[in-house]
């Protein structure tokens, strides 16, 4: 009988779950253990819905205990505070009471995706700063009911600016706060109001379309079309100016201080801003058998898990090969992280320093797609593992694709997003010499076809994790 | 402030509009995803 704990119920850790329990079912006495704050599973893509006020976030959501009471998993609703990888057990503390737990195991697997880093920039956030984030169901609500707030400021006759895009030079995910700037556009053009707005862009990415990727470039018969053809296309359509090349110093009431490439500070005066906030690690001790802190051993010093990959290497000399493949932990080999738990070998997209040595650059994100591949992979990996193989089960960036669709407008028929594909996610010149990716794979095109496709991955994801008839064979 | 270089072409404007024509997209880049699904699920072997 082998036990094991999955700390965290993303799209990481949650499927990894519903795979384990699958694949494990019939097969001996194994215990599998969720630990996990959150009471729900929370859909982060349609967030950006919720944070216009066109979706209610409840759409987002479903509870996590009675789908592991349908697969006999076991649910702790706790943190994870500490792993004792030498003795094979972590101490949590249950998100009521704080009261700590020792909970032994026999593999772990680390999804707990990533801390909203608000720290890093003074001013940054909703709850000590003066910014709205997207980021989590809570956030959402929050930056929809300011929003909605302003929407009434200028029915009123109101004038306002409204900036959206990242608030640190390290950020990630800015497809997110591309899908919620141009949402906040169609929305305000419904409404009739969109005159009143200004709407400013403003990011960290090298080039406009990069979404901390290196962009995309996707072959149209003779011709290649990029990401930034497309983001320059839709922003050129919307009357949407941009910054980027930035990283935000510090926020406060009325003005965004932000310095570019080129060394130049600004400062961008704003009445509403939604910034998506750099990640870190999780806040977990890692503690070996005589009481001393490994976390330096574990992790990467931004406190994510260290697998298979082969860290060190400058940008300029990382390739698809150097990406993790099975997500397993080089040191303690009963130690899996997947999602936004793992620590990447290096940024996908070019980071640079401005004259004044401030880094910009983008972080590597992971969709949840790309979460539940790896996800997939380590449960699958455990499972050879307690069947007595080495893990044979592989999820590279460098070889998997990544499937986005970024929305513009929700609704059937008048909807409107962008379809991204890329084939790999991180450029792998070893396999692909001219760009990295296939070009006849990759495709970025906007139109309603995105939107219906948005739509329907809502339902399907929701559908698939909550283990409900034929499950399995939704990819 | 910089402003967008690029610019779709009224056509381009059309077909990303079109119910019609969007409608045969959809199927076209529905079997495109299924395919990369498949390159994705390559690597695993555990079945």
């Amino acid at each position: 009988m082998a036990k094991i704990v999955i700390a965290g119920s993303g799209f990481a850790g949650h499927y990894a779950a519903l795979i384990l329990a699958d694949k494990l079912k019939g097969k001996g006495n194994h215990e599998i253990t969720v630990v996990t704050p959150n009471e729900t599973f929370n859909y982060i893509p349609s967030l950006i819905w919720v944070g216009v006020g066109q979706m209610p976030v409840e759409k987002t959501q479903f509870k996590l205990k009675p789908v592991y009471d349908k697969f006999g998993i076991n649910y702790e609703r706790a943190f994870l505070t500490e792993v004792h990888p030498d003795e094979n057990y972590v101490i949590i503390e249950s998100y009521d009471t704080r009261t700590p737990k020792r909970l032994n195991y026999d593999y772990l697997l680390v999804a707990t995706g990533p801390k909203l880093n608000f720290d890093a920039t003074p001013g940054l956030g909703p709850d000590k700063g003066y910014t709205y984030s997207v980021c989590t169901p809570p956030h959402a609500v929050e930056t929809a009911k300011a929003y909605l707030e302003l929407v009434k400021r200028l029915e009123k006759g109101d004038k306002a600016k409204i900036v959206v895009g990242t608030g640190h030079g390290g950020c990630t995910c800015q497809g997110a706060a591309f899908e919620y700037i141009t949402n906040v556009h169609n929305d305000l053009v419904a409404r009739g109001l969109r005159d009143r707005v200004e709407l400013l862009w403003l990011s960290n990415e090298p080039k406009l379309g990069d979404f901390g990727i290196d962009g995309l470039e996707a072959r149209r018969g003779s011709l290649i079309f990029t990401s930034e053809m497309m983001a320059e296309g839709m922003f050129y359509d919307y009357g949407i100016k941009y910054e980027i090349r930035s990283h935000v110093h510090k926020v406060d009431e009325k003005k965004i201080y932000t310095e570019n490439i080129d060394g130049e500070f600004k400062e961008i005066e704003y009445d509403f801003a939604m910034l998506i906030p750099p990640f870190a690690g999780q806040p977990i001790k890692w503690i070996d058998k005589d009481g001393n802190d490994i976390k330096d051993k574990v992790c990467n010093p931004a406190g994510f898990v260290k697998v298979d990959a082969v860290y060190g290497k400058p940008y300029e000399e990382l390739d698809g090969p150097d990406w993790p493949k099975t997500y397993q932990n080089p040191v303690y080999k009963n130690i899996f992280a997947a999602g936004i738990a793992f620590a990447p070998p290096g940024p996908l997209s070019k980071p640079s320093k401005s004259p004044n040595g401030t880094l910009i650059a983008p972080a590597p994100p992971r969709t949840g797609y790309t979460a539940e591949l790896s996800g997939k992979a380590a449960a699958l990996n455990i499972v050879d593992m307690i069947e007595g193989r080495e893990p044979q089960n592989t999820a590279s960036m460098a070889e998997t694709p990544g499937l986005c669709i970024a929305s513009m407008k929700n609704g059937i028929f008048s909807g409107m997003a962008g379809t991204i594909a890329i084939y790999p996610v991180a450029r792998n010149r070893a396999k692909y010499p001219e760009y990295g990716r296939d070009l006849d794979l990759s495709l970025a095109e906007p139109g309603k076809a995105g939107a219906w496709f948005k739509l329907g991955l809502h339902y399907a994801f929701l559908w698939k994790l909550q283990g409900k008839p034929f499950w399995k064979l939704i990819p | 402030m910089a402003q967008a270089k690029f610019r779709f072409s009224d056509s381009d404007r059309r077909r990303m509009h079109s119910l019609i024509s969007q409608f045969f997209r959809a199927i076209s880049l529905a079997f495109h995803f299924l395919k990369l699904v498949k390159f994705a699920e390559k690597g695993y072997k555990t079945h």
